[in-house]
């Protein structure tokens, strides 16, 4: 197991109140598979990344019964050994890769302040020979032809693809155990989107790297990812290889929102949001108890004032009262 | 980027003419005769005084006076000056070095001080640190340049005794005249034991170069601060965290140039209040440059002066202007895009 994270809990905390952004969810996951992390807008998805990754404010409070990051819990270490495992095993890339890139240096230059040490050692001048050597393996690695040109450009005088792939580049360079992809094609053309998924798909081939796959594109899930994870509103839904939960979906959420895939000749509109159920996730000011799908969930009952166990069942864990499917 | 730079260089062009023009009226409006306003003689002939009236064309169209003033300007010769006698370009050149030299040494210390109490401030967004610096440099920035040179007069040289009320240099060293720039003509002089007269130069430097340094310096550290915060909250910066990077290495490689980059055209703007408070402290503190000379002028109504330093003072913030404009042009990428795209 790579990653074990059970009942992870993250709190808000403002001046008179505390809201759990997160409310125990779960999540694990296996080596050297894509994991896909899918749900609405604004239920959460970002903030387990930076739970995971370490970078949340102070205002925010996580809690969790385990998280286990290769057999250590990280949140029994001290703050400098965890940023260390950190720093060492995870890499992160995001959204609109053109804005994390520092405008005014060249690609070269903001790669190789990555390069590790341990790859470039020598005197002075081999060192930087070898350095920019390494790191036009590394663009080439990620598929980028014109890797000389790349090297010298601006990140404004490259296109978002080009601009994720680097930052992908700068991922890998540190041979990352998990690389958290927190919607990495999001807003790009579905051209783009498939050569960057095609992209991290190879390197998850390839070289024994994760990746967990952030997003609320379900095609794109669906056709990468090994397993899934369903979060709604900061609770964990259901999470099963990619096979079973299209399959035999024990969730209602589940169920909804895989029949809502667009099939191939649906004229959807292109680009728009994941849109299961009638009505919207509820905001962080009015979260409702219990299950909080119940609101918008049509089998729910009274039972699910109570926020539902987790079940394991047939490869599934799900939380609900009222599963379906289920003989 | 040609295309740019000429669109700079016809600015300047434009202004300069502007200037030539007004610098050319000032000649006809000061009163007295223009012969005497533009050319500084007074005791004049009636022979030379006709030859003069013909040279300047001052029969002819202002359209070709003006023409006559141009080429007059291009030789260097703005005339004599009322009250000494001799060239004012001549003496112009003669007091220019020692501005020059203050103004230098003042945009020093305020590089000096400001970047790195402003991106100190910027970094420490909201803490004690930065609310500190943050009220001094408000202080500072309010107080009015000829006071605080007073306060400092009064505090270090009368009361405390510590440092040199006026003028450059104790009249005991007499430096020959080089270039204008003490510290090099000191370094030029063949006096034998050089460091007291360093030592003295440097104690008459002290209190000028921090009176014409604070408001600049408030200015600096207040651009510096926000432009810090606005980088620090970038998304690249956040990504450049998750790389791994220390706090050290993202200010020294990330911060630092996105924060110093948009100051760089900034910097005429800076350079124009330094001038204007150059003049004050010069007056303050006896100091031989331009704005004590400039003053003099006015004081003792010598038009040819007033006239040329006009001129001359105006075209050199002009130019300096464009050229951090061409400057922050060539070394910022972002900047370049917008030109070339
Ligand atoms: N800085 C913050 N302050 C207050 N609330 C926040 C903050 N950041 C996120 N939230 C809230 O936390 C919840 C989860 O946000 P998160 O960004 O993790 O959603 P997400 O699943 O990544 O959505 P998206 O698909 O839009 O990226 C949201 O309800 C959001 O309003
Ligand atoms: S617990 Fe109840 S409300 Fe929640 S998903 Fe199951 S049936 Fe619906
Ligand atoms: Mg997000």
């Amino acid at each position: 197991m790579l990653l074990d994270v059970r009942n992870l809990t993250v709190t808000l905390k403002t001046d008179n109140t505390e809201v759990n952004a997160i409310d125990k969810m779960s999540l694990s996951m296996r080596d050297g598979t894509i994991h896909g992390l899918v749900g609405e807008s604004g239920s959460g998805k970002s903030l387990f990344a930076r739970a995971l990754t370490a970078t949340l404010s102070e205002k925010w409070q996580v809690k969790a019964d385990r998280m286990f990051w290769r057999g250590q819990d990280l949140l029994k270490l001290s703050a400098e050994q965890r940023d260390q495992i950190i720093h060492q095993d995870i890499a992160m890339i995001f959204q609109e890769p053109g804005h994390c890139l520092d405008p005014t240096a060249t690609i070269g230059e903001q790669l190789s302040e990555v390069v590790p040490e341990s790859e470039c050692k020598g005197s002075f001048w081999q060192r930087r020979s070898l350095r920019t050597e390494y790191i036009h393996q590394l663009l080439k690695r990620v598929g980028i032809k014109r890797y000389q040109q790349c090297f010298k450009s601006y990140p404004h005088e490259l296109s978002e693809g080009l601009c994720q792939k680097v930052m992908i580049a700068m991922a890998i360079s540190r041979n990352p155990k998990l690389l958290v992809a927190d919607e990495p094609t999001d807003a790009m053309e579905s051209t783009t989107k498939i050569q960057i998924l095609r992209l991290l798909h190879k390197l998850n081939e390839r070289k024994d790297m994760s990746v967990l796959l952030i997003t609320h594109d379900l095609d794109a899930v669906t056709q990468f990812a090994d397993d899934i994870t369903i979060l709604y509103s900061g609770q964990s839904v259901e999470s099963a290889s990619t096979k079973d939960l299209i399959r035999r979906p024990f969730h209602p959420y589940t169920e909804v929102l895989f029949n809502t895939v667009p099939r191939l000749g649906d004229n959807l509109t292109p680009k728009s949001r994941l849109q299961a159920l009638p009505g919207s996730t509820p905001p962080l000011q009015h979260l409702p108890i219990g299950c909080r799908l119940g609101p918008r969930c049509l089998r729910a009952q009274k039972e699910c004032v109570v926020t539902p166990k987790s079940t394991k069942y047939k490869g599934h864990v799900f939380s609900c009262h009222y599963p379906i499917n289920i003989e | 980027m040609l295309v740019y730079l000429i669109k700079r260089v016809n600015l300047l062009v434009t202004t300069l003419f502007l200037l030539s023009l007004m610098s050319f009226s000032l000649g006809h409006l000061f009163p007295g005769d223009s012969v005497i306003n533009f050319t500084g003689q007074q005791s004049l002939t009636y022979e030379e005084y006709a030859q003069l009236r013909q040279d300047l064309a001052l029969d002819e169209s202002y359209f070709m006076q003006y023409v006559v003033y141009l080429e007059r300007v291009f030789a260097g010769d703005f005339g004599l000056s009322f009250s000494s006698q001799s060239e004012v370009l001549r003496d112009f050149m003669r007091v220019f070095p020692a501005s020059a030299e203050l103004s230098f040494y003042a945009l020093l210390v305020t590089c000096l001080i400001g970047i790195p109490l402003g991106l100190w401030a910027g970094i420490k967004r909201n803490t004690l640190v930065d609310k500190v610096i943050f009220s001094i440099s408000a202080i500072a920035n309010s107080i009015p340049i000829f006071w605080l040179g007073l306060l400092f007069i009064l505090l270090f040289s009368l009361n405390l005794a510590w440092l040199p009320i006026s003028g450059r240099l104790n009249l005991l060293y007499d430096i020959p005249y080089e270039t204008g720039i003490l510290l090099v003509d000191i370094a030029l002089s063949d006096f034998d034991n050089k460091w007291p007269i360093y030592h003295d130069a440097l104690r008459h430097l002290i209190l000028p170069t921090l009176t014409l340094a604070t408001l600049p310096t408030t200015l600096l550290i207040g651009m510096m601060r926000s432009n810090v915060i606005s980088v620090m909250n970038s998304q690249y910066i956040k990504a450049a965290r998750t790389k791994g990077l220390s706090l050290y290495q993202i200010i020294r490689r990330h911060v630092l140039r996105n924060a110093l980059l948009p100051i760089i055209p900034q910097f005429g703007l800076l350079f124009n209040t330094l001038m204007t408070s150059t003049m004050i402290t010069e007056i303050i503190f006896s100091w031989p440059g331009i704005g004590h000379w400039l003053l003099e002028a006015i004081y003792q109504r010598d038009y040819p002066v007033i006239q040329a330093s006009l001129l001359l003072v105006s075209s050199f913030m002009i130019f300096i202007n464009v050229l951090s404009d061409v400057c922050h042009t060539m070394v910022n990428p972002l900047v370049r895009k917008e030109i070339n795209g």
